[in-house]
This record gives structure tokens, sequence and C-alpha cells, in this order.
């Protein structure tokens, strides 16, 4: 079941076009995660979704209602802002009440001194703060409901802002992202905490962030977008191991996708020394980008398999494993090869001098100058296999 | 070892020394100037006080706190005192709600923004004392083209500045139209520093209304400003002297006398040097009482 639509959503600012035909299908409870470089417009989806920023064309729909003449607050989505958004002058309490006093009391129950005098107030008041303990419960800061925002630190005021979104249940939780205030130490952990979360709550959410790992550690599905317009949605092991595109090759993962220029020719691809045998849609003698992830790569001879032939740069230790950045001699073009600490040692001896890097081309991408996959549509539907 | 450990401490001392000598001599400029141009006039003021010099005259005498106690019965400084306070009671909060009022309709506007900024920032550049003149003239009540408007409409004849009743009211709402500019100015540098994320909140959690925006958002955001604008107009409203010295010289029935403008006619028409002294102590306190309450409850209370 379809739980959020996007159909056609445009949005222009002044000259730029900032959302172009963006359609988006997001399942009941699902997380989904828009991923990009700033400026690429995931944060205008968010806004348009929320109600905040209204869409030039096309349709928004929340739970098979459309909601695009509906005020934010109608849409019963929440959000939580990279600043935070806490209103400085509110204890914890009273910014986590917020929502449910705009939604329960009405204008004379929310007058600064009348209010106190409407018969309702304390009753209504008395639920809040009762909902209010049980969320702060949960995110672990009721001891905080009393302090403001300005004396709390960075993850606790992450909580609070989680805590006033969770307060109302919302059909859809935005979260624009929510993480990137935060110490790296953190940040990995509330990636965690988040997900449990939302495993925890069952509601959809729609994550926006720039940085690929919080999008492939956390989602279930990723869209990832570029001027405006989604380039790929998938799992994130089908932007990883599948891409239908260069860019998001060269977006997702880490240490970045390796590029090699190549041209076609009569078996398959040409590159540097090597001759890869991949099938390929492009007549020969085209010129065409070659990815190879870092894994794609090994220091052990394999029979059968292709060699390239480059140089040892400098060598990165991350303790389990080591990433080896070589220079192809020719081109000067870097390669970064990821190994074991044990093949790392077992070939140390001879990296030296030029050494022959063996490539499983079963894992090579191919893409045209446009940045397309033509390395055959049963290899890409295998794939798609493979990494499901 | 003594030897040792003994060179680096007193090294360490005479570095220290040498440090404190630094900064005493960086900070001795600004000290004298402080001195020469604050601290000793007022000084000089209070012993003034303290004295029955009149200006010109080649003999005086000291007479202790004589001159406070006759001022303190003086029924013209006492009047002059109440018609300043309520002078300052109406442009006060006038000045600050239509400054509020206006920065808030000017800041919502994109294209004419700089327009109207301009427009109502134009008191603030002119002279008081020039506009005072066209003041009088628009409130004449035989000359001036508001008071033939008012009659061609039917409200019949007033005299603003002859009307015991209307005189600081005419002078308070001068005193607002030049004010207003510059509390905008201050007002629309706080809305400008208001977060816009605070509003999107805002919008989500159903605070959409005018009214609730600016209830829960920009007016407790605004809340350093105000208080400083606050502080500010007070201490500005005080000191009204050009319209009185223009246009009505206390009249009519001394309800217009205002505290500066009593102190000029004693110290520079009547040149009693001391008691216009006294009162100059005086006026100096309430300005100062202002900026303490500024400075030690105000500033504590509204910096989240």
């Amino acid at each position: 079941m379809s739980n959020l639509e996007l159909s056609g959503i445009s949005k222009t600012f002044g000259a730029t076009r900032v959302l172009n035909d963006v359609s988006l299908s997001v399942r009941e409870g699902e997380f989904l995660t828009l991923v990009g470089a700033s400026g690429c417009g995931k944060s205008t989806v968010l806004r348009v979704i929320a109600g905040l920023e209204p869409q030039d064309a096309g349709t928004v729909q929340i739970g098979g209602r459309r909601v695009d003449h509906l005020r934010p607050k109608q849409r019963n989505v929440a959000m939580v802002f990279q600043s935070y958004a806490l209103y400085p002058h509110m204890s914890v309490a009273e910014n986590m009440a917020m929502p449910l006093v705009m939604q329960r009391l009405n204008l004379a129950e929310r007058l600064p001194l009348l209010g106190r005098l409407m018969p309702r107030r304390g009753r209504l008041m008395t639920e809040i703060a009762a909902e209010v303990d049980t969320v702060a419960r949960q995110l672990q800061i009721e001891t905080l409901l009393a302090r403001k925002p300005a004396q709390l630190s960075g993850g606790q005021r992450q909580r609070v802002a989680l805590g006033r979104s969770m307060v109302r249940h919302p059909d859809v939780f935005l979260m624009d992202e929510p993480l990137s205030n935060l110490d790296a130490k953190l940040r990995v952990h509330m990636r965690t905490e988040l997900t449990e979360l939302h495993r925890r709550l069952g509601v959809t959410f729609i994550y926006v962030t720039h940085d690929q790992v919080e999008a492939m550690t956390m989602s279930d599905r990723v869209a990832l977008m570029d001027e405006g317009r989604i380039v790929q949605l998938g799992t994130p092991a089908e932007l990883y191991h599948n891409p239908s595109d260069l860019r998001v090759a060269r977006f997702i993962g880490s240490p970045q996708i390796n590029i090699l220029s190549g041209t076609t020719a009569g078996e398959g691809v040409a590159v540097a020394d090597a001759m890869l045998q991949i099938p390929v849609t492009v007549p020969r003698g085209h010129v065409v980008s070659v990815g190879l992830r870092a894994e794609a790569l090994s220091l052990d001879a394999v029979v059968g398999r292709a060699k390239i032939t480059a140089k040892l740069g400098h060598v990165e230790n991350l303790g389990a494993e080591v990433f080896l950045h070589f220079v192809l001699p020719d081109t000067g073009a870097p390669l970064v090869l990821r190994a074991t600490l044990d093949a790392y040692e077992a070939h140390r001896g001879k990296l030296d001098r030029p050494v022959a890097i063996t490539v499983d081309t079963s894992r090579a991408l191919v893409f045209d100058v446009e940045g397309h996959r033509v390395d055959g549509p049963a290899r890409v539907a295998m794939r798609a296999m493979a990494s499901a | 070892m003594t030897t040792v450990t003994a060179r680096p401490t007193a090294s360490r001392h005479a570095q220290m020394r040498a440090e404190a000598v630094a900064g005493y001599a960086f900070a001795t400029p600004a000290l004298l100037l402080i001195i020469i141009l604050l601290i000793a006039p007022i000084i000089v003021v209070f012993l003034m006080s303290l004295t029955d010099y009149q200006l010109g005259a080649l003999d005086w005498s000291w007479v202790g706190l004589g001159n406070y106690s006759d001022m303190f019965a003086d029924r013209i400084f006492l009047r002059s005192l109440g018609n300043t306070f309520i002078y300052v009671a109406i442009v006060v909060p006038g000045s600050v709600i239509f400054g509020l009022i206006i920065a808030i309709l000017v800041q919502e506007r994109t294209k004419s923004k700089a327009i109207y900024q301009t427009i109502f920032f134009l008191p603030v550049t002119t002279t008081l004392i020039a506009m005072s003149v066209v003041w009088h003239f628009l409130l004449n009540p035989s000359l001036g083209p508001v008071t033939s408007l008012a009659r061609a409409l039917g409200f019949g004849e007033f005299d603003v500045f002859g009307d015991p009743g209307l005189v600081l009211a005419g002078l308070a709402v001068i005193g607002i139209w030049q004010l207003v500019g510059f509390n905008m100015i201050l007002f629309l540098a706080g809305l400008t520093a208001i977060p816009r994320d605070l509003y999107d909140a805002a919008d989500i959690d159903g605070a959409d209304g005018a009214w609730d925006r600016f209830a829960r958002v920009t007016w407790p955001m605004l809340g350093p400003t105000t208080l400083f604008v606050v502080v500010t107009t007070t201490i500005t409203a005080f000191r009204v002297f050009d319209t009185v010295a223009v246009i009505t010289r206390g009249n009519p029935m001394g309800r217009s006398d205002v505290l500066l403008y009593t102190l000029y006619k004693v110290g520079f028409q009547d040149f009693n040097i001391g008691p216009a002294a006294a009162m100059t102590i005086a006026f100096l306190v309430f300005v100062l009482v202002v900026a303490l309450v500024q400075a030690f409850v105000i500033d504590r209370r509204t910096h989240y």
C-alpha cells in the first residue's frame, strides 16, 4: 500500500528549475532516503511534501488523499529540521507540547493569561503533559523537560526535535539532514537510534541527507537526486551494485568507485593495458567509462581474468582492511584497491614495482559518454538479481 | 637545584609584571579620554551644583545641598518633571508599538521594502528644530492645513499647542513621529535575525495564523531587541527639548514645561548656574537608572 505519492512535481525559483517532474511512491512504513549533493532539490521535495513550499505542477497524496490544497498542519506530517528549529524561549516540555497545544486548544484557551480561566484548559493541558512525558521517556529525555534548548547539547536538542515530531503521531516523518549538526561519533550513534525508532514506530520516514553512508545504512530504499530529478530509486544494494547512471556510481560508495576511460573494441572494452570481456551496446571504437569498485580489484592472480598494470602510491590502513592507492603508468589515473590486511601483507614484497591487478570483469560497470549504463541489458538484470 | 627552579619563577614574575605594565599602557589613553570627557565634567557639574554661582558673576560661595532642597520645593521643577514623565509615558509605548507594527509590515514587502524603509526613516534624518517649525505651521489654529481640514470635516476648532489638555499629547505625537523610523530600523534588524526554520516549524506545529506566528515566534524572539528599543527610546524621550523650545516654550500655563527646557531657562536665561547644575545631576540620575535597569535586569532575562 502506498502511503505517500508524488506525481510530476515541478518547482521553479525565479529562473532556476529546482524540481523537474519528480514522481515517487513511498510504501507504508518505509524508510526512504533522498540523497544528493547540495542544491539537487532534495530539501525542496521535503518542503513540498510538508506544504511549506507550494509546487508549480504535480500532486502530492498522503494516505490516499490529495493534500495539495491543505496547509502544513492539516497534512499530519512532522518535520525535523537540520537546525532542529526549537523555540528558544520555551522549555523542552513546552517545545514538545506545541503541536498538541495548537491542535487541541482553541484560540481563547491559548491566550497567555485569560486562557487559564477557560474551563477545558486545565484538563487538556494535563493530558498533553502526560503524552509529552510518555514520548520523553521513550527518548530518554524525561529529566530535561524543564530546561531551555540553550542548556542542551546537540544530541539532546536532536532528541527534543524528534520528540516534538513524535507527540502528534504523524502519518509521515520528514527529516531534513537531522544529523549533520552532530559530531562524527554521535552521528553514527544516532543513525542506529533513528533506525530503531523507525522500526518501533512503523511509520513512513522520508529522510534527506547529502551523506551517502547515512543513505546506505539506514534506508529501505534510496532515491538519488541530481539537478532536480530522481536519477535512480532502489534499495541501497541496487544503487551500489547496479547503478543505472554514472552519477549514481560516483555518489554511492566509499572509497569512491574507480572510473577509467576505455574504448569499445571487438570482444569488449579496452582499458589501459587490459581487454575486459564485457558485452556492450555501444558500437566499437567509442569512448566509454568503466567503473570498478575497489573490491572488484585484487592482487591475487586468477587464471583467465584481465589484468591492469599499475604502480602503488600511498596506502590507507584501516586496521582490518587496507585501501591501496595505485596510479596507472601511462595516464596517471588513480585506482583504489580494497584488500584484507593479510592479502596486503602477502603481496607486500612486490609492491615497490608496477604490479598486475586482477579485474573481476563480472563486477565492472560500463557507461557511455552521457553516463548511461551500456554493458548490456542482460547484465544489468543479472546484477539486479544478484544484489536482491 | 634551587637556583634552577628559582630562575624560571623569577623570570615569569618579571614577564607578568611587564605584561601588566604594557596592558595599563595600552589602556591609559582611553582611560584618560574617559576621565577628561566624561568623568571630569560630571564632577565639575556636581561641584557647581553645590554653589550659588551665577554666570558672569565674580563672587560665589558654597551652599551645600541647598540647591537640591530648593529644587525639590520648586513647583516649576516638579511640574516639568511630571510633564516629562507624562511625555515619556506617551512617546515610549507609541513609538515602540508603531515602530514594531511598521517593521513587520515593511518586512513582508519584497520589492518596495527599501522605499518604505527610506520613507519611514526620513524623520530621523531631519533636524527636529526645523521640523518643529513645520509642525507648528501644520497645526496652527488659523493657518494650518490640519486644522482647516478638521474644520472642513466638522470636527470643530482646536488649537493643539494652545490647549493645556492637548499640548503634551501634541508634542508627544511629534516625538513619536520622529522616533518611529529609528525604532523600525532596529526592529527590522531584529526580525531579519529570526531563523526562517522557526516559522516553518511553527507552520507544521499548527501555529500558522498571523496571531500565533507573532505570539509564539516573532514577539519572543524580538525580546532582546524590544528591550533595547524601549531603553534607548526612554532616554531619548527624556531629553525632549527642541520641540518645546521652538513651538510652545513651556506654554500654555507651564503645561509643556519639561525638564531640559526648565533647566535651560534657569541656567541660560536666568544665569543661575548652581540650581541648573543640580537639575542636571537629577536628570543624569534618571537616565542612569534606566541604563542600569537595562544592564542588570533586562539583559539577563531576555537572552536565551
